[in-house]
């Protein structure tokens, strides 16, 4: 007897193309970071044949030690971190900040559009062409080589971005819950802080994990403002490059030690990333 | 508790005006609902009594305090939403408190408080909850614990049980009435629902496109209505309409229409005087609105029926039976009416028969202001 050709055995052709597509995406995806870690992990020499060593099948932790031994590697780790959470934490709060303010008041479309372009102008340029006003404005004001310098850069640069994102989330909590809480006798700033920052926590979680990764990574301003005192890891990686060698063991090594903080961030950020925290609250 | 009150309220949203010229007093301890369809400003009312929302003019008096540049909070004023409105992140304990604890209330007296509140609506087991743990109907005891817990001066509900399922909404009703008998509240409530509005209150506002239609007791306001709209907004199934021409015949009423055949329904004075129309009606001479409501029209044949020498033949085209009663769709000429009958009585559809119009009960309207012609 034939086969009878079920709807769910029709599917199966487009599932197996699906499981195809998402693994050769998963590849794509997961690559780089295969390459960045065997590489940390591979001798100088293998770094360089061709073709590449795809499946390395020795390895040194010479590159890690050699990282480890650049001097003052332990402030630039640290200097790098206390920037990175120093201007999320800045971005973040004047950001959502920002963006109540600008979901609650209420204005006209086309002006509340303009505002929002305004705030985004400045991300629209390229980072490079506002480099020499800032690095002339952070001379002038005798900020050059200090954290501070980088911490007010990177707040600059992640606001647009926080205040935007931010928006969106307050815009998409229930107005119901903010009119209890205003008929609680909440004032304003009670209402932001006991009502609409616990529950717009999955939105800052993910605002908070991209602004950090945005200034971990940040280069071309740290490699600008910073010299020593302030210098920051991924100005520290460049430095494996010049125009006599390209250093691929300790530049891995170095990345991949730079991922794990980040990981740690995320990880600890995830847990407020629980969707539907505000299921129960109003019933649509 | 308090008296609201209201003076030439308006409220207009750019080019729409919401609400217009409310003038309305709500007694202390006084249930009144503002009942009509969407938007016909019942919840635009209790946003500017709330202060949620500035009136574009007029003055909105609480306990004889102008309340119009008075922030929400300082109204002493309790609101229940539609949607709940409860705080995800907090348990129900301090779902119920926030209010106190935002007015900075001894924690021993919130916590007594919030026991009492959830005493009487029988969540005290459910304290240490967050919401999404909570059924539609535990929720909505959340938010009304949340209001009665403040003692506040008045109480405004925005349609509290519109989200609950058929059953749960009539148990909630009758408790609705029950706890705010108990704390004595003047109570401000708005719902689409006529039932609710019939059920609940001292008084039920009928209001649309912004304006107050008829002001009364549920019964009143039912039985005589101040317009066509008031007449078939209220009532389920609605009121049957059908334009008529009366004149008056050998000293009787003749009501007659493209499908009331001359003699069909005729009046007498007594049956002019039943309707309270007998002062008025001069009137009644001319064309006009006859109105009569389901219940009020008695279908059968013609022997049972034809009492008053007067009846309309009719063929039944639905039958529903809805347990207590039967509701027909009658076909009277090219005209379709809804006819409420006894259960028991044996209808099919198909069937031939004849309509008695109740004629204390009937009621006519202008045809061009569409006023009630007793009014």
């Amino acid at each position: 007897m034939a086969a009878v050709r079920t709807f769910v055995s029709q599917q199966r052709p487009g599932r197996l193309l699906l499981y195809l597509v998402t693994a050769a995406v998963l590849v794509a995806v997961a690559f780089p970071a295969y390459w960045l870690v065997t590489t940390a992990f591979k001798y100088e020499v293998d770094t360089i044949v061709s073709p590449p060593i795809i499946l390395p099948l020795r390895g040194t932790l010479r590159n890690f030690t050699d990282v480890l031994r650049v001097e003052h590697i332990g402030q630039f780790f640290l200097n790098s971190a206390l920037i990175a959470l120093v201007s999320t934490g800045l971005g973040v709060l004047l950001g959502s900040m920002a963006a109540y303010a600008l979901s609650k008041v209420y204005m006209a479309y086309r002006i509340r559009q303009v505002i929002m372009i305004w705030i985004l102008i400045v991300r629209i340029f390229p980072p490079i062409t506002t480099a020499i006003p800032y690095f002339v404005i952070i001379r002038g004001l005798n900020l050059s080589d200090t954290h501070v310098a980088l911490i007010l850069t990177h707040t600059a640069f992640t606001l647009p971005f926080v205040i935007w994102l931010m928006l969106g989330f307050f815009q998409d909590l229930p107005d119901a819950i903010d009119k209890a809480a205003v008929m609680d006798g909440c004032s304003l700033w009670q209402r932001f802080c006991q009502i609409t920052l616990p529950l717009a926590l999955p939105g800052i979680a993910v605002t908070a994990i991209f602004t950090f990764i945005f200034s971990w990574n940040e280069f071309l301003y740290a490699s600008m403002l910073t010299s020593r005192t302030a210098k920051t890891l991924p100005v520290v990686i460049a430095g494996y490059m010049s125009d006599k060698f390209l250093r691929w063991g300790e530049m891995s090594a170095l990345a991949a030690m730079m991922v794990v903080p980040v990981m740690i961030f995320a990880g600890l950020t995830q847990r407020y990333l629980v969707r539907g925290l505000t299921f129960g609250a109003v019933k649509e | 508790m308090a008296q609201i009150r209201y003076q030439h309220v308006g409220k207009r949203f750019g080019a729409v005006q919401a609400l217009e010229d409310l003038n309305l007093v709500v007694e202390d301890r006084e249930f009144v609902t503002l009942v009509g369809p969407s938007g016909c400003g019942k919840s635009t009312t209790l946003n500017l009594t709330a202060g949620l929302e500035d009136p574009s003019q007029g003055e909105i008096y609480i306990d004889d305090q102008l309340v119009n540049a008075v922030p929400p909070g300082k109204r002493d004023i309790a609101m229940v939403f539609q949607s709940y409105a409860l705080y995800p992140h907090k348990t129900v304990r301090d779902n119920i408190g926030f209010g106190l604890k935002v007015r900075k209330m001894p924690r021993a007296e919130i916590e007594s408080r919030v026991q009492q509140a959830a005493q009487s609506l029988e969540i005290d087991h459910l304290l240490d909850r967050k919401p999404r743990q909570l059924s539609g109907g535990q929720r909505q005891r959340v938010a009304l614990g949340r209001a009665i817990t403040r003692n506040p001066k008045a109480f405004l509900l925005d349609e509290p049980l519109s989200n609950l399922d058929a059953k749960l909404r009539i148990q909630m009703r009758a408790e609705l009435k029950l706890l705010f008998a108990r704390v004595e509240g003047t109570v401000l409530y708005v719902t689409h629902d006529q039932a609710e509005a019939m059920t609940l209150s001292d008084r039920v506002v009928v209001m649309h496109q912004g304006q107050v239609q008829q002001v009364g007791p549920p019964l009143e306001v039912y039985n005589r209505p101040r317009n066509l709209f008031v007449a078939g907004f209220l009532g389920s199934p609605n009121m049957n309409f059908l334009d008529c021409h009366l004149h008056v015949q050998d000293g009787l009423w003749q009501v007659q229409g493209e499908d009331l055949p001359e003699g069909a329904l005729t009046l007498t004075e007594a049956d002019l005087e039943a309707m309270d129309l007998l002062a008025h009606r001069d009137r009644l001479l001319g064309a006009a609105i006859l109105g009569i409501r389901p219940e009020d029209i008695a279908f059968g044949p013609r022997a049972e029926t034809d009492t008053a020498g007067s009846g309309l033949p009719c063929q039944v085209i639905v039958v529903e039976p809805m347990g207590s009663m039967n509701i027909l769709v009658v076909a009277l000429g090219r005209q379709r009416l809804m006819v409420s009958t006894g259960p028991d009585q044996d209808v099919r559809a198909g069937e031939q028969g004849w309509l008695t119009f109740n004629r204390a009960k009937l009621h006519f309207f202008h045809r061009d202001t569409e006023l009630n012609l007793r009014t």
